[in-house]
């Protein structure tokens, strides 16, 4: 959305004072740079022992200025967006131009500037064009004075049409919640849980809703705005049956406003917390070994996202870190599996009308029909590819500088019946229907995820429940094993966020597929 | 750091908490300066530079309790902030049991901030080193190829100051300097091993940036050519860097949050003998000039140095004041600041002082050097964790290992335990040593 007098206003900023802000940054060179204002507001309510007796409302406020010099970073930021301090900033983020390897620190003088300001007409023209209009027609940005003089010049730096819908709505402003209405919600939420399962002992509710405020300014003269919502409920119960004790629990997390919070979502979650509990205090940890497992639909996309979609980020490929580096364009998995990173999903937790580095939003195909054709791009891995930015350049808030991030990611539904029909298949193996605590090691493709819940497969039938157990493998090796997928996708809607040395909100989803030849822990 | 006025704004914010309506108010302070230069394969890849400050107020309101943090720190913007969290607070059920500590469980020795010596004089000169110092003293590799190798350096200053309404002043100030290195290297074949290093310290001098460079690089070539022996029960030995991985689940077992839920393998087990008895666990929060000491705990309350796991037995459950009353119990500390696992030498044997030596006593086993995924279940204490290391044989590293698991429970691992070493690492939060358990299994 182009921004409005309000949304500079928000800030305490001119549209001319982003122009100077960018001269001062690009002052030593570049090639790029962008400012990253945020505003954001985030509330939380806590329910233990049946009561609503703690709250929270935290505001983070500031700016991130980014300069690029070929695929090198300077970045800095200033929580006063004031014009002195964001033009020291600025300077600070501009070092990574001038050769010098380390920021200098300026002190300012109360209320002024240091003296390096702006060129005397107060505006910067964007590199190749004029200032408010976008990048020249052959897309390329020549740093002032000519020549980029880099060692991959094929794809510079370029500026994207600002028009993507908003993935999101806020029918019920987030600004206007009814703390009290909010917390009666969490007290019936208690109660309906405890009224499904006498052997419910405890329960923590955590609810939260946050609202950022983004305005995004680029050296192209682009300039955007983005509002934010996001809403999060998690649940963990705790059940006591003959001196014997179980965790439950459920989550949910979407882009929403208020509306979000139902009657009918209470139900959900008081259903999901207590679902399967029995089976918990039965479960045992089963006999260990390689065997085939069935990933149920929905939450085991934790598995796509941790063992490939880390593969598939495009900065560990241009290092040369990831198993994946260099294979666009091969199969990597059998004709059929379609695999995604979406941010355009409508509300999901993953979705953004723009990246944090004001490229719009898209739907990337990473595997098509068994070949890897894309990985996911940042505007810097893009620029080293030749190729454009995926929308992916996601970053925790304004003091971080964007980096390759998955959004929604998922495989598509395959044609090979149903989840009961690849149960049947396997006949004896393992059936999982949640995951937790995954990891991966980028370089060798190594995954270890914990399972929460699941059962044995014996004769075509899931019989008796596990937990606790590790399943192990290698990323490249288990898309190769993939025999089946069945027709039914769920994109989980859990309060999933992913950690890349910065925390985002990302979903996952997959249907219900066979994976061959994993290594299962066990007794 | 934390200036003469950025303390009278803290003041003032305290004051707004009580002339809005609060009976009781803590008002913490945060500010962190940082700067962090990235390189990669010799050249500056990244610099970045940040200055942090925030305001956290916990306001206690007609019975009730609420959290709030902001850092738009203009005196207009928090008087209203401080209104509205006010209000916000009075909206909740009155819970009798949230109330600031008592004043005698405060800390008082903390007012300049630096009382354990936890700053570097001369952070403000300490330089950045170059690029070329960043990708210093890499050996040669002979039957591999370096494809990456990124190192990161980052020194950083935090000053926290700690308010009350009922008189409390605690301060508290440490520098840092980190370096970390990582390395990616490929075989003849095609295979990717990478591996990272690091070094910490609150003093920049006493960084190595040759040795953590020369040490991720040599644990990536150290994990070429993998072998998945047999599954099976194996001595495991666990380098300290990586051993705290399993003490933390024990002390987050101990923890208030989990014992008041009914959700801790070690409910009831105060004061019993429950591990090995050759097990001591000392929390030293003073150490000076070692990073993460400190003083006071986020609500003021002093620390306490002492056992926490004494002969095997029990001896501390980490309880702030606000759970010890929900528990009807007396309060100790939130949370664990420096445990230290002492040495345990086996019968007639040291104890090793290093890993080498716990290798050469142990003879046959596994040596595991990271974990990679896994959990344990709170409330059983039932674990599996990915792991990778070395198969070690005759007390020397044999081959790296893949693709394996542990399994078990935590208190019996804890039981199995055969030795620990005398070799922490001061830089590190949880003073754990290289440490030996009997029999544990293996999936591979």
């Amino acid at each position: 959305m182009k921004p409005s007098t309000k949304s500079y206003s928000r800030f305490s900023v001119q549209p001319q004072d982003l122009d100077a802000i960018v001269s001062a940054a690009m002052h030593c060179g570049g090639d790029y740079c962008d400012l990253y204002f945020e505003d954001t507001a985030y509330w939380t309510l806590m329910l233990r022992d049946g009561e609503v007796g703690s709250c929270g409302h935290h505001i983070d406020y500031g700016c991130g200025v980014r300069v690029l010099s070929g695929d090198k970073t300077g970045y800095a930021y200033s929580e006063s967006t004031d014009r002195a301090s964001l033009l020291a900033a600025a300077r600070r983020a501009a070092t990574i131009a001038d050769g010098s390897s380390a920021p200098a620190r300026e002190i300012l003088p109360p209320g002024g500037e240091t003296g390096h300001s702006a060129p005397a007409n107060g505006k910067i023209l964007p590199l190749g064009g004029e200032p408010g209009h976008s990048a020249p027609a052959n897309g390329e940005i020549l740093p002032p004075g000519g020549e980029t003089g880099h060692s991959a010049p094929a794809n510079p730096y370029r500026a994207f049409g600002l028009d993507a819908p908003r993935p999101y709505s806020m029918r019920g402003s987030l600004l206007d919640a009814s703390c009290t209405d909010l917390a009666a919600w969490l007290v019936r939420l208690d109660s309906r849980i405890r009224s499904k399962d006498t052997r419910v002992s405890k329960v923590i509710a955590n609810l939260s809703w946050s609202l950022s405020e983004i305005l995004m300014y680029n050296s192209f003269g682009q300039a955007c705005t983005d509002s934010r919502p996001l809403v999060s409920i998690s649940i963990n119960a705790v059940f006591v049956s003959e001196g014997k004790v179980q965790n439950g629990g459920a989550s949910r997390s979407l882009r929403q406003g208020t509306e979000f919070i139902t009657e009918a979502l209470l139900e959900e979650l008081a259903c999901e917390t207590v679902r399967g509990i029995d089976e918990r205090f039965a479960a045992r940890r089963p006999k260990g070994g390689v065997m085939s497992v069935v990933m149920g639909a929905g939450a085991s996309g934790i598995l796509l996202h941790e063992a490939m979609g880390h593969s598939f980020e495009a900065d560990h490929c241009r290092k040369g870190q990831s198993i994946f580096e260099g294979r666009i364009g091969q199969r990597i998995c059998r004709s059929g599996i379609n695999i995604v990173d979406d941010g355009t999903l409508p509300s999901y937790r993953g979705s953004c009308a723009y990246d944090d580095e004001l490229v719009p939003s898209q739907k990337t195909y990473m595997v098509e029909d068994g070949v890897l054709t894309s990985y996911l791009h940042d505007r810097i891995s893009a620029r080293f590819y030749g190729v454009d930015s995926t929308g992916n350049g996601r970053r925790e808030s304004f003091r971080y500088n964007p980096i390759p991030r998955m959004r929604s990611t998922y495989m598509e539904s395959g044609q090979d019946g149903t989840c009961e029909d690849l149960i049947a298949e396997v006949g004896s193996g393992l059936y999982v229907d949640e995951f937790s605590n995954g990891q991966v090691k980028i370089g060798e493709g190594d995954f270890t995820f914990y399972v929460k819940s699941g059962f044995l497969i014996e004769n075509g039938r899931l019989t008796m429940p596990v937990k606790d157990i590790n399943i192990i493998g290698n990323g490249p090796e288990a898309l190769a094993s993939i025999r089946a997928v069945a027709s039914d996708l769920v994109i989980d809607k859990g309060t999933w966020t992913c950690g890349k040395g910065q925390n985002v909100p990302v979903s996952c989803g997959i249907p219900s597929v066979i994976v061959d030849g994993l290594t299962v822990g066990g007794e | 750091m934390i200036s003469q006025e950025e303390l009278q704004l803290a003041r003032f914010a305290l004051s707004e908490c009580l002339a809005a309506g609060a009976q009781g108010a803590r008002v913490s302070l945060d500010k962190t300066l940082m700067s962090t230069v990235a390189v990669r394969d010799g050249a500056t890849d990244r610099v970045s530079d940040c200055l942090d400050r925030a305001i956290t107020f916990a306001l206690f309101v007609d019975g009730r309790y609420g959290v709030y943090s902001t850092n738009k720190l203009g005196r207009e913007d928090l008087s209203a902030f401080i209104a509205d969290s006010v209000a916000m607070t009075r909206l909740l059920s009155p819970d009798p049991l949230r109330c600031l500590p008592e004043s005698w469980r405060c800390c008082k020795d903390a007012t300049l901030g630096n009382e354990l010596g936890l700053c570097d004089p001369a952070f403000e000169q300490s330089p950045i080193p170059s690029a070329a110092q960043m990708s210093a003293s890499l050996p040669e590799t002979t039957d591999c190829r370096l494809l990456s190798f990124e190192s990161e350096y980052s020194k950083s200053e935090n000053d926290l100051v700690v308010l009350d309404s009922q008189g409390l002043f605690c301060r508290h100030t440490e520098t840092a300097f980190e370096y970390y290195a990582e390395a990616t290297v490929e075989d003849a074949d095609g295979s990717k091993y990478n591996s990272y290093w690091w070094d910490s310290s609150t003093v920049a001098d006493r960084l190595n940036i040759e040795k953590v460079n020369r040490t991720a690089l040599e644990r990536s070539v150290m994990q070429m050519h993998p072998q998945s022996p047999d599954g099976g029960k194996y001595t495991m030995v666990i380098e300290l860097e990586a051993a705290a991985r399993l003490l933390s689940p024990v002390l987050a077992a101990l923890g208030g949050y989990n014992l008041q839920q009914g959700n801790s393998f070690l409910a009831g087990s105060e004061g019993k003998r429950i591990f090995c008895p050759g097990l001591n666990v000392v929390d030293e929060p003073f150490r000076r000039g070692e990073a993460g000491s400190r003083l006071f705990c986020s609500d003021g309350t002093a620390v306490q140095d002492g056992p926490i796991i004494e002969n095997g037995c029990v001896r501390k459950y980490f309880l702030n004041d606000y759970i010890a009353r929900k528990m009807k119990l007396s309060p100790t500390m939130e949370e664990a600041v420096r445990p230290h696992i002492l040495p345990l030498c086996p019968e007639g044997k040291n104890a090793p002082s290093d890993c080498a030596s716990m290798l050469e006593l142990c003879g046959d086993g596994i040596l595991v050097t990271g974990f990679n995924g896994g959990n344990s279940n709170p409330a059983t204490g039932d674990f599996s964790f990915g792991v990778e290391g070395f198969r070690f044989e005759a007390g020397r590293i044999a081959y790296p290992v893949r693709g394996m698991l542990i399994t078990g429970n935590l208190i019996d691992l804890w039981n199995s335990l055969y030795a620990a070493g005398t070799d922490v690492r001061p830089s590190m939060s949880k003073l754990i040593p290289t440490l030996a358990f009997s029999n544990v299994e293996f999936n591979a």
